[in-house]
């Protein structure tokens, strides 16, 4: 499916699948900005506070910095995004997909000689993969600020001091490391919620157990293929 | 229509914008965590390390203490490691220069030192640059702890120290109990009191000082004495001007001429001579202090000098008138 799905890509500049894969972009980031933000300022504001607190009994609350900036941008960026993006959109595609196979809209649209995974699926795809590296580096910059303000107000770590810091020991590696599971993580979710859309039965049942599948199969796909990326890349 | 035309245009710039804005904080991001400024220029700097001990591409290189660029990369060929960094500027290595590769905490992490030199003479520009053996701080503890304890081992530290304490707690036990000199020191009251009293006498001369008692004290206070005293250093100083122009006795006595020396050794001869003649009993003098006779002999004459004196005092009123009277005649 998800190859197909590649392989429908150049249909993208059709009008209509041009307008299908913007409306994807808009519900994928920004209707999600709102829940992203939130989340992302918190996660920061955790790391910072927890590791600064551990730092301090030894002097070194300065170095929270570094130690959010990389975990962010290593970790938690992709990850927390893709947890985020898994339980709203990946959600969503699945209760999408799933009423519209126990409805037999996909059925219709095959009769009526329209593929559905061109249809339906590369939109979604492409939407996914090209918003969740885009999320991911707006959620690694609300964790650093976040960082950075329970840094400055609990602390006692000047903003300055926290991003001079903060640059010191992160590396382009670690940012496009992080992109990378992003961009893997967009396949993921689209390809799971899809499926289970795609597999959906028993009606509203069904259509529910599907959402409920594709949330829990995320979540642990995210997490095993973002070990076995940090495996790859950092040995 | 035109409704859902504006909401679909609308839905894409909002889209594109926050897509651009959050690429465009991306680029920067990049440029911030690559750490280079693009529009400035860069130097590469090649070592040659025959052992690295780890140092990785984005370790710090320091000249002088100040961060001036990073390692590039590193590459492995037969005359060593070859490692290339990238610097702020360019930097030129004299003949006495050194690069080592430092622990950057101890922690762990590396940095590149390098020491341009003070000789006079640059190295030639395309002369290959060789760093130092990078010192292993692990390593070097491990050597140090393992010379410790082959020293407390084998060189019988241990039980020096026992020993030493063992005389250590005795001479503390000796202190305590007030036994010794320095035992008394500690625990006797007297010694307290004598050095009160020596303080106190001390404070009583200070006293006397001040106030200008006694010839110390007049000799700091009186001005009258330091007069007397360059009056003296001015005599002293006139004499031994007398004796360097070589005026006087004492000038001649110490002059280069020897005459006077001569003369003295000379007289000096003739005395001995004489005593040594006058000790062998030769001649009046030495007849006179040896010769025994000779004094019987003079002391009879006195005595008959005497007598005869004696006789004449008596006889010479008699005489006297006799003379007178017959002097009339």
């Amino acid at each position: 499916m998800i190859g197909e799905a590649f392989l429908s890509v150049s249909s993208i500049f059709q009008k209509r699948s041009r307008h299908e894969v913007m409306y994807q972009l808009y519900i994928t980031g920004i209707k999600s900005l709102g829940v992203i933000t939130v989340v992302a300022l918190f996660t920061g504001m955790i790391l910072a506070l927890q590791t600064g607190l551990e730092l301090r009994r030894f002097g070194q609350e300065v170095n929270i910095g570094t130690a959010v900036t990389v975990v962010m941008l290593r970790e938690m960026g992709p990850f927390m995004t893709g947890l985020i993006i898994a339980a709203s959109v990946g959600s969503a595609i699945a209760a999408q997909m799933g009423t519209m196979t126990v409805s037999e809209e996909i059925a219709a649209l095959e009769v009526m000689s329209i593929n559905p995974v061109r249809f339906l699926v590369m939109p979604r795809l492409i939407a996914l993969m090209v918003m969740m590296p885009i999320l991911t580096v707006y959620t690694n910059i609300l964790g650093a600020l976040g960082g950075a303000i329970v840094g400055s107000t609990q602390l006692g770590v000047a903003f300055t001091a926290y991003f001079d810091n903060a640059t010191l020991y992160a590396t382009n590696k670690d940012l496009y490391v992080g992109l990378c599971k992003a961009v893997l993580f967009g396949v993921i979710i689209t390809t799971v919620a899809c499926h289970q859309g795609f597999s959906a039965k028993q009606g509203a049942v069904g259509v529910g157990q599907a959402t409920r599948k594709t949330v829990i199969i995320s979540f642990l796909t995210i997490l095993t293929v973002g070990y076995m990326v940090t495996r790859l890349f950092y040995q | 229509m035109r409704n859902s035309r504006a909401k679909e245009i609308s839905m894409e710039v909002t889209v594109g914008a926050f897509m651009f804005m959050v690429l465009l904080v991306l680029a920067v991001f990049t440029i911030v965590l690559s750490t280079q400024n693009i529009f400035k220029e860069y130097y590469e700097f090649e070592v040659i390390f025959q052992e690295v001990m780890g140092i990785r591409p984005g370790d710090n290189v320091l000249v002088r203490g100040v961060e001036v660029g990073k390692v590039k990369g590193l590459h492995l060929e037969e005359d060593g490691v070859h490692v290339i960094t990238s610097l702020e500027s360019n930097i030129r290595l004299r003949k006495d220069y050194k690069i080592e590769i430092l622990p950057s905490s101890v922690l762990g992490g590396k940095i590149l030192v390098v020491y341009e030199g003070e000789d006079a003479e640059y190295l030639p520009e395309n002369k290959p640059v060789y760093g130092a053996k990078p010192v292993d701080l692990i390593d070097e503890a491990s050597h140090v702890i393992a010379e410790i304890r082959t020293a407390l081992d084998e060189g019988g530290i241990l039980e020096n120290l026992e020993v030493t304490m063992k005389q250590f707690k005795e001479v503390t036990g000796n202190l305590s109990q007030g036994k010794g000199t320095l035992g008394k020191l500690l625990t006797d009251d007297a010694v307290y009191n004598d050095i009160k009293g020596i303080s106190k006498n001390l404070k009583t001369v200070s006293q006397k000082l001040v106030g200008g008692e006694g010839t110390l004290a007049k000799l700091l206070n009186d001005g009258e004495v330091y007069d007397d005293l360059k009056n003296v250093m001015d005599n002293l100083s006139t004499v031994s001007q007398r004796v360097a122009d070589g005026k006087g006795t004492l000038a001649r006595l110490l002059a280069e001429d020897d005459t006077l020396y001569i003369n003295l050794v000379d007289a000096s001869e003739a005395i001995k001579d004489i005593t040594t003649t006058i000790n062998k009993g030769e001649g009046t003098l030495g007849k006179l202090a040896k010769d025994d006779e000779l004094y019987v002999e003079v002391t009879k004459l006195l005595s008959e000098v005497r007598a005869t004196v004696d006789d004449f005092r008596e006889t010479a009123p008699i005489t006297t008138f006799t003379s007178i009277f017959f002097g009339a005649f």
